[in-house]
This record gives C-alpha cells, structure tokens and sequence, in this order.
C-alpha cells in the first residue's frame, strides 16, 4: 500500500470532542441497545473480579477453624465454580455484542464514506491523494472502530474495576483498604507521567522512522545516480546518520519501559509489603481473620492492573478522535456536482450538442474557456485541434459535467446540461480518455465494467468492432486473460483498443474520444483509426485530436486556442485559409515523414 | 532466539547482552518463587487452630527466626528488591540488544543495497525493498527480545513452578499441572487457528484498501460510464467480507480467552477441592501448604502462555529472516576489476571506441543497439540524433559500466571498459539523464553531490555553465534552498540545469547531455552549447538530443535508426548523404517558424 510509509497524521483534534461523539451517535442509535446490554454485562463482570479473591479467603477461613468441615469447602467452591461459570458467560457473550455492533458502527461509517466520496465530483477528488481518500475508508474508520470495540468499554470496565475494587477494601477492612488506597495517587502519577512521556517518546521514534523511510524511499529509487556519481561511500555515512538517530531515539523509548514497568512493580511490591506487614497485626488482634488478609492479598493485583490501563487508554482517546474527526470531515463535504431537484431523463438522447457562450475556469483567476459557442448536430463527427492546454479536453470534461461551467448553457438536444440527471447525461455519452485506466480483473470485466447485463457475446462483438479481438485473440486465456494492477500488461494501443470496446459495448447516441499523445505501433494505429470510422457512425462523435489521420474523420473542425475557438470548418476550408490549422497540419504531415523515414 | 547466516554474528557480538539478560531473567524467575512459600508460611502460622505458641514466636524480634515477623518481612522486602533490580537489569540487557540488532541489520540492508546493480532495481518495487527495512526487520528483532524473555520464562519460571508444585504435593501437582499443559496445548492449537483467522482479516482488510486504492484512481472512467452504484455494491461486498473475517477472528479469539479462563479457574477449584481435603485429612498438607501450592500455580499460567507466544514470534521472524535472506542473498551481476593504486591517478582523456558492438537489456530479447563500429578521439564534441527509441540514449548509457559489457567491445583510451574499474569510468564521466533526479536537500549539495567538499565558487562556476546560477540566487533561500519532492517546485528547465551543474563540477573528461537539455529554451540553450565549446573544448562531450539545433555544431553528428548508426559526419556532410537527418532538419526549420 502506497501509504504505509507516509508520515503518521497528526493527532492533532480542531473539532471539539462533543461535536464528534454527538455525530458519531448518529451511527451507534440503531445498536444501542447491545452496547448497553454489553456494558451491563461488564459491570456484572467488574463485581465478579472482586468476588473470586473474597470467596477465595472464605474457603481458607473454613479450613482454618478448629474443626473444619470438608462440605463448607464443596460448597464454596460451588460458589466459585458458579461465579466462573457466570464470568465465562458474560465475558464471552458481553465481549460479543460489543464487538459485533461496533463492527455494524464501523460498517455503516464506512459504507457511507465511500459513497460519499463515490459522489464527489472528479474536481474534488484530484485534490487530494488517491492514498489519502483510501486511509479515510480503510484506516480512519477503523480508529473510530478501537474507539468503540476496545477504548470506550475497556475505560468503562476498568474505572468500574477500580471502583469495585475501592469498596471491596473498605468493607474488608478500613484501615487496611485506606492504606492501600494510599498507593493509589502514585500509581496514578506515575502511570500517567509514564503514558505522557511514553507517547512522547513513541512519536518521536515515528518520527524518525518516517525520516527513515523517507531516506530510503529517496535513495532506493535513485541508487542509479548515486552509483553513477561513484557516491556509495557518502551514502553509507549518511544512512548511519539517519540510522543513529533513530536508534537514539528507540533508545529513548525503550528504557522509560525498563524503568516504569520494574517501579509500577515496586510500588505494587510495596503495597503488599504493607498489607501484610500491617494486616498480620490486625489478624492477630483478630479484627480480620487470615483469609481475609489472603483475599486482601489477591485484591491489591486487581487494584493495580485498571489505572495502568486507563493510563494507556488516554493516549489511544485521542488517535481515535483524530481519526474519527477526519472521517467527519469527509462527511460533512459538500457536492460540488450535484443532481437538479427534478432531474430530466434525456432517455436516448438524439445527440444534438451546443455549447453557448461558456465560460470556464477551474479557478476564479484563470480562465480555461472564453466565450465558447458552437452546435453540433446529432451524427456529426467534430474534431477540436490545438496545442497542449488550449482547453480542448475540458470541453469534453464539461460536456460531461465533470465540472459545472460559470458563464454560458450547454445543452444536450436543447436541455440544459444542469437540468438532466447525470447519470442520463454520462450514460447518453460514451468516453474513450486520454488516459485509459484499466482495472485489475480480465479482459472481459475490463470491456463490460462488471455489468452482469451484458453478456460474453456483446463483449465479443464489441472487441470485434473496434478490431480488439486481433490482439485478444492472440493471449493466451483471451477474454480472460488476467488484466494486472493499472493494465500495466497492455501496451497503450491495446489499451485504447480495450476503451473503444468499452464504449461500443453501449451504442451511446454521443461518443467522444480524447484521444492519447503517446505513440502507438503503425500496426495498431491503422486498426484504431479503421474502428474510429465505424465508431462514428454510431451517433455524434466528438473527437479531441491529435493525429491527422484521427482529424481526417471530422467533418467539422474547430481550432482551439487559449481557451478560444478561432478557426473553425472542414478540412479544406481550413487548409485554404493557410491559418493556424494550416501549420498544424503541415507540422503533424512532416511528423508521420519522419515516422516513417 | 534466531538462527541463520546473517544473524549468528550478533550472538558474539553481544554476548554480554545475552548472558546478562538470560541471567537475570533467570534471577528473577527464582526469585519470585519464593513469595508464595513465604506467603504459605504466614498463612500457615495463622491459621493453625492452636496458634498461641507459634504466634508467641513469630512477633519475637528475633528476625533471625525463620518463623518470625522480622524475618518475614526482611525477606519479603529483600525478594521485592532483588525482583525489581533483576528486571531493571534484564530490561536494559535486552531491550537495547534490540535496539542494537535492528540498528545494525539496517545498516547491513542498506549497504547491500548500495552494491546492487541497476539490473537488479528495474525488477524491483521500492515499497518491496523498503519493507525489508521496516515489517521484516521488526519481526527478525522479535526474536531476539520478546522472544529470548518468552524462552526463558516459560522453560525456566515454567520448570522451577512445576518443581515446586510437585515437591508440596505430587497428586495434587499432577491433576493441576496436566490440565495446564493440556491448556498449552491447546492454546497452541487454537492460536493457530486465531492467526489464520487473522490472517484472512488482515487479507479482507487489503483486499477492501487495494478495491478503494484503484476504485479512487479510475474514478473517472468510473462516472464516465456511470458504475458508481455498481462500484458501492462491490465495495459493500468488500465492506462485509472485512466485519464478517473480523467478527470470526475475533470469535475465535474470545472464546479462547475464555475458555483459558474457565480452565484456569476450573483447575483452581479442583485444588480447592483436592488441596481442601488434604488439609482436612492429612497432617502435613495445611492451608499455608495451600496458598502456596495455588502461589506456584498462579506461577505456572505465564509460562505456558508464553511458549504458545513464542513460537508464533519464531514462526514470523523465520519467515522474516527468509525473505531479509533472498535480497542480502541477491548477486551483484555486474563484473567489475578492483581499483588499483595507479587508477587513481589515471585519468581517461576521453578516447572511446566501440567495435562491432551490440547491446540489449539484462531482461530484453532483441538488440537495442547492433553493429556499431565508431572511435570518438578525446576533445570531440558529439551530436547524436534520432527518434524515439532508435538507441541513442542507450548508446551513451552503455559508457558508464552499468551493464555487463562483452569483452573486446568497447575501449576507453585503448584499454577494454570491463579492465577499466567501474569507479574509474564513473569518476571521469559527467552524466546528465533527461528526467534527472534531484534528491530533497539543498539546492548547492545536490550541485556539488559528486564532489562534497567543493567551494562555494566551484558550484557557482557550475551554476553559471549550466545558465542556473540566476535563477537559484533568486529562490528564496538561494543556494540554501531545498530542492527536490519534498522541497521547491523547480521546472522542468531548471531541475535539468541543475542537474547539468552537478555534472560539470566535476570537470569530467566526458560529459555526456542525455537529452538533458529538452526543457530548457532555446536562448538559454544556445549560451549552454557556447560554454561547452569554451570551457570544454579539449574534452569529450556527448550531446543526445531530438532537437537539431543543439547538435548542428558538433564536430561529429551520429545519426540512429533501429539501434543502427544511419549516419556520422558533420551537418553538412549528413545534409548531403542522410535523408533522416535531413528531414529531422526541415521538420525543426518548420517549427520555428510556425510555432
């Protein structure tokens, strides 16, 4: 995964805590009632950690009267075996409900920023990294998960714990349970110093290893220059560097433990230190009796292990809201693309397209379009030419409403493009990009997009039109043949071919193709531009061209340049006009020279 | 605890670490065991019915007394300090043992990876190498800290309970410890059951992460074709497919916590019940004999928890160690003679000769270059021009030894390259590639990379060959300026000069523009090819470009076709007899002036 090695985000929470949980309840509502029957469970559970050590004591006070009966024992130990019959049952089912509806917490969360970002329109996705929007589905959702199935009830249980724990010592005995009671505020102080500085200390072991793999992800990519440059030696002492400090700092790290956990342990040693050393006496002025002191004994363990986890559990709080806060925010975006109230259903648009007066930026300052009008009628085949970042593909990202214009209409068959339901709108136009993405699946999945409504022979008719099945035909499982990560496996001729077939696969009364720069074999090229033509008859087909020989197709041709039409007409109109079209012609004319020398 | 060629070494590098760790781990275990006899022996002095005597005796001050107050508390508190001492002590031998190793495998990760030749990174994902450096290597140093704690507790603590547990009362020991073991077992069993559970949970989990991951990237094609609702249907699947894994894991996992509970406190019962009886019924067993059999039982549980841990942890770093083994394993395949001293003193002057050479790529099939047959004298200046991948930047790739070289085929100032050391040739060559690397540092250190240690006016001189040194004295920060993916945006033009001064300052012999120039405009251009007349003019310099303008002046133009040389001479001469470099040229007057 891409962003296993980027820097951790920060933990840093600007929303307040309130306004989180209030819209995080949101998704807890519906399995309310298992979260609180869980957590009764748990509090049944709390008071059975206290009972075990009590019944305990009672079993060594039977024995130790003068005349001890073995049934006072069997009966206890019935107690006891009830007790644990009860712990294992509430603990195994508590545990469950908890996790279980956190799980459908997380599930729902997770459901509903997915599709949220599912709707957000291109423009507002490519502002942030693919790797971050995933982090928000995956990892994000799953901090609001330990928030809910491990940091809320575990808080919850030990603080109950604690306090369970308090009351048993009292009653016992008071003297002996304030003195135990006493070690409480160090314990306190001392495991939460330890969380703070352990936090502390962890961050800056991250932060060095995000420095780490900062170094390396450089240089491991750049091993040729540096070997190139003879710079190994240098290198080497560099990474040493690096390497030590992180070292320093793990130092750091690790030794706060090798003197916390060793002092926690002390303080707990003390703490039995003292009761024993102060509840024989008591034993002997016979104001406890000895399984008393015993059970005593066991309970200063359970009074001890809930403040060092409630320590820790501060420290996860916050990596969970932060999460949970980023989650939040992707929620609460807005749209910026979005249905009309009443959206119009073209059906199958007849494919008139027009463009009136649009103006377009995709930011206030600049503008992309100027002023940009044109009609295409339904069946013609247009191209629009020009130099990189004229604006010649945002006409077609707009057609689509990829982005909504500020000035001007477009209209499809005389709609206004804002008042058509976009998927009418999208499912009216076929797209071949520039860029063609595969996805990882075959050959198949890749030509239908995963529709199960359309079967294996109208993939095989669709690859035949566009001329894909000469190259399908020759792998090895065809249609099936495993398409990897990215289409990396297809040259960008096949790739393009697959994009044609994917298109043609719909017969959308609009086509519209941008066509790639790259350079494509002189085999492909001669099918691509044989399936171009029978595209084209297929409905109206707008074309964003570069090669000559994809221009010829057009009947109508529009120049564009900065953000401008400034010539428009067919082929030899131009060509007579010895204007700007005219020296692209004769520059794209002495390309395919030199292609072919 | 780990094994295997790369990690042996560290067990005598830090002895001192293992031995004092094993020996206070081991400390600590004995010690600890003796609170519950001392317990058990409290226990049993005050519940003895008839307790006056005993009683008498304990609050005596005699702390010589083993059954006395004094006596209790004094070793309480000297077995208190010796446990804390013992795991300050094994804590400091063991946790920065860890440290250590990790360090120090990383060191030796990253300078294999400095050997490693350029065949070897085009096969390989950086995010593959770089989890050598971090998952693998943190389970390799599991081995050796949580893994060594793990061994001793549960074969030392474990042994030394079990002992215990059988001198106080054997029947009792075995009823209580065979469950216990069983327990292990089981543990085991059913941990490995947990971790394959978990391992599906971990799968779903990527599974959704690498669903989103292209679902997100193909975004586009996505609402083209309107598959969003599709799309969420998939990701629904993903979704469940993650909480359903989830919830078996964890199944799985709460039952076992919980059934090793219940089976903890089932065994307790039956020594209630069997210690119970004991104490009624024979003499010798009391209830301090009691206590201190459920102390040493209490004992037992960690140990064997322990060992089910351990060799899950060993499991791990074995397959760890593996994988960490393949790449410290893999070959460096380019040949290469040591330096010598009286290389270093050498330097090439910049006669090159290839003859009859054909070159294709470690993994290719055909040939990118074939029959090239060419002698460059030192001081020339060279044009080489073709199309796309017609083997001109391949041509000059060839001279840097980072591929094997045929015997007999290339010669630097007569003497065959793979005679020559890899440093030498690399040392004498200024190479500029087309998309060169800048690395995030200071804008004069990437400059002076080639040679650290240089002057302030060695990288401005540079600077002003490459046309650069205007343009970084009005960055922010100027020279100090941070540079490269995570520093300031430089264009195109300017990364190229950049990258053409780091070149230069080394004064190489042969300087070589892969196309290095293709960003920079053509007035700027035009001052760079003057310098490299002037300043250069008896070295050897190799200019690849599309553009004829940069090469129309050289002293030899090289002409490619197919991996061929179509054509050498000078401008005029290939004008006349090379009908490529003809069109090439006709092509570039028409853009000028069109464009």
């Amino acid at each position: 995964m891409e962003n296993d090695f980027e820097e951790q985000e920060s933990d840093q929470i600007k929303t307040s805590t309130y306004s989180i949980l209030k819209q995080i309840s949101k998704y807890i509502e519906p399995h309310i009632g298992a979260f609180a029957l869980g957590l009764l469970f748990y509090i049944v559970l709390a008071a059975i950690e206290v009972a075990l050590p009590i019944v305990t004591g009672k079993i060594i006070d039977s024995l130790g009267v003068p005349d001890p009966q073995y049934i006072a024992i069997v009966n206890y130990s019935i107690i006891f075996a009830v007790i644990v019959a009860l712990n294992g049952i509430f603990r195994y089912t508590g545990s469950m409900m908890i996790q279980k509806a956190a799980q459908e917490v997380v599930y729902d969360l997770r459901e509903d920023v997915f599709k949220k970002i599912e709707g957000l329109s291109i423009g507002q996705i490519s502002e942030m990294p693919i790797g971050k929007w995933v982090t928000r589905v995956t990892n994000d959702t799953n901090s609001v998960l330990s928030f809910f199935s491990n940091v809320l009830v575990s808080l919850i249980y030990n603080c109950l714990v604690l306090v369970i724990v308090i009351v048993a010592v009292l009653i016992t005995n008071l003297q002996l349970g304030l003195i135990l009671i006493a070690f409480l505020p160090f314990i306190f102080v001392i495991s939460f110093a330890f969380a703070r500085v352990s936090r502390k200390n962890y961050r800056q072991v991250r932060k060095n290893i995000s420095s780490m793999n900062g170094f390396l992800s450089e240089n491991l990519s750049a091993m040729n220059t540096i070997q190139i440059f003879n710079q190994q030696e240098n290198k080497k002492i560099e990474f040493e560097n690096v390497n030590l400090k992180l070292k320093r700092a793990s130092y750091k790290a690790v030794n706060v433990y090798t003197v916390f956990r060793p002092l926690i342990y002390l303080l707990y040693f003390g703490a039995i230190f003292a009761v024993f050393a102060v509840g024989l006496k008591l034993v002997a002025d016979d104001q406890m009796t000895i399984g008393g002191l015993y059970s005593f004994y066991l309970l200063t363990e359970r009074f001890f292990n809930p403040v060092q986890a409630i320590a820790n559990l501060f420290n996860q709080i916050q990596s969970a809201l932060a999460g949970a806060e980023r989650v939040l925010g992707i929620l609460n975006k807005k749209t910026t693309i979005e249905n009309d109230e009443n959206p119009v259903d073209l059906g199958r648009a007849k494919g008139k397209i027009e463009f009136k007066n649009v103006w377009f930026a995709y930011n206030s300052e600049q503008w992309i379009l100027q002023d940009v009008s044109f009609v295409i009628e339904p069946g013609e085949t247009v191209a629009f030419v020009g130099e990189t970042g004229a604006g010649k593909s945002t006409i077609i990202a707009l057609m689509v409403r990829n982005y909504d214009i500020q000035k001007g209409q477009i209209l499809i068959d005389d709609v206004d493009i804002r008042k058509i339901s976009l998927d009418s709108l999208r499912k009216n136009i076929g797209q071949m990009l520039q860029d063609v993405f595969l996805f990882s699946g075959t050959i198949k999945s890749n030509i239908s997009l995963d529709n199960a409504e359309i079967d294996d022979e109208t993939i095989i008719n669709s690859a035949q039109y566009v001329g894909a099945d000469r190259f399908i035909e020759k792998l090895e499982n065809k249609y099936d043949q495993e398409v990897l990560e990215n289409g990396n496996n297809f040259s960008s001729g096949e790739r393009q071919l697959i994009s044609f077939a994917r298109v043609v696969t719909y017969k959308p009364p609009i086509v519209v193709l941008d066509e790639a720069t790259s350079n494509i074999d002189t085999e492909t090229e001669v099918i691509i531009q044989n399936s171009l033509e029978k595209i084209k008859s297929i409905g109206t087909m707008v074309m964003v061209a570069h090669r000559l020989s994809t221009i010829k197709h057009a009947s109508q041709i529009y120049v564009v340049d900065a953000g401008k039409i400034i010539e428009q007409g067919s082929h030899q109109t131009l060509l007579k006009k010895r204007g700007i079209y005219y020296n692209l012609y004769r520059i794209q004319s002495m390309k395919k020279k030199i292609e072919n020398a | 605890m780990l094994f295997g060629k790369y990690v042996n070494k560290f067990y005598l590098k830090y002895w001192y670490h293992f031995l004092g760790g094993i020996v206070f781990l081991i400390i600590v275990d004995y010690a600890q065991l003796f609170i519950p006899q001392f317990i058990g022996n409290v226990v049993s002095i005050f519940s003895n019915t008839d307790r006056a005597s005993d009683l008498a005796v304990f609050w005596t001050s005699d702390a010589s007394n083993v059954n006395s107050y004094a006596y209790f508390l004094v070793s309480l508190a000297t077995i208190g300090g010796v446990v804390f001492f013992g795991r300050i002590m094994w804590r400091v031998f063991i946790n920065n043992l860890g440290v250590k190793i990790e360090n120090d495998f990383r060191t030796m990760l990253f300078n294999h990876a400095l050997e490693l030749d350029v065949t070897y990174y085009n096969n390989q994902k950086t995010g593959a190498l770089m989890s050598y450096f971090n998952n693998d290597l943190e389970a390799i140093k599991s081995a050796f800290t949580e893994g060594i704690i793990f061994l001793i507790d549960g074969i030392v603590l474990g042994t030394l309970a079990i002992i215990k547990l059988f001198q106080l009362n054997w029947q009792l020991a075995l009823i209580s410890v065979i469950p216990l073991v069983l327990m292990g077992i089981c543990a085991g069993l059913i941990g490995k059951g947990i971790s394959k559970r978990y391992k599906n949970q971990l799968n779903a989990f990527e599974k959704m992460s690498d669903f989103s991951q292209e679902n997100f990237s193909g975004i586009s094609v996505i609402k083209a074709f309107v598959r969003e609702g599709h799309q969420m249907l998939v990701f629904a699947k993903h979704n469940k497919e993650n909480k359903d894994t989830n919830m078996d894991y964890l199944k799985l996992s709460i039952a076992l916590e919980t059934v090793i509970d219940l089976l903890i406190y089932t065994v307790l019962i039956v020594i209630f019940l069997g210690g119970g009886y004991l104490v009624i019924y024979t003499p010798s067993f009391d209830i301090g004999a009691l206590t201190e059999f459920a102390g040493y039982f209490d004992a037992l549980i960690w140990p064997m928890i322990a060992i089910a841990y351990l060799i899950n942890i060993v499991s791990q770093s074995y397959a760890a160690l593996k994988k960490v083994n393949e790449f410290l394993d893999a070959p460096v395949t380019l040949k290469d003679v040591p330096e010598n001293v009286s290389d270093k003193v050498h330097t090439i002057t910049g006669d090159i000769i290839f003859k009859d050479f054909n070159f294709n790529y470690p993994d290719g099939k055909t040939n990118v270059l074939s029959d090239i047959t060419l002698h460059i004298k030192a001081g020339e200046n060279i044009g080489i021009v073709g199309k796309t991948g017609s083997g001109k930047s391949t041509l000059v790739k060839v001279l840097l030894k980072i591929y094997n070289i045929e015997d007999g085929k290339l010669f630097f100032d007569g003497k065959d390259i793979n005679e020559w050391p890899a440093k030498v040739i690399r040392d004498n060559i200024g190479y500029v590639a087309q998309n060169a690397f800048l690395f995030s540092d200071l804008v004069e250190n990437n400059i002076s990379f080639g040679r650290p240690n240089t002057t302030r006016e060695d990288i401005v001189s540079a600077a002003d060959f490459a046309c650069i040194d205007g343009a970084i004295r009005q960055f922010k920060d100027g020279y100090k300026t941070i540079v490269g993916e995570k520093g300031t945006t430089l264009s195109g033009g300017q990364r190229q000069r950049i990258a053409m001064a780091r070149a230069v300052i080394k004064n190489p012999s042969i300087l070589i523009l892969d196309d290095s120039v293709s960003a920079v405009d053509s007035e700027t251009e035009a001052i760079i090819l003057n310098h490299i007349k002037e300043i250069r003019k008896d070295k050897t310099t190799f200019i690849v470009s599309s553009r004829i303008s940069s090469i129309q002046n050289s002293n030899h133009i090289i002409v490619m076709d197919k991996g061929q040389i179509i054509g050498f001479g000078t401008h005029d001469e290939l004008m006349e007899n090379c009908p490529l470099y003809k069109i090439l040229v006709e092509y570039q007057a028409l853009e000028a002036e069109v464009l």
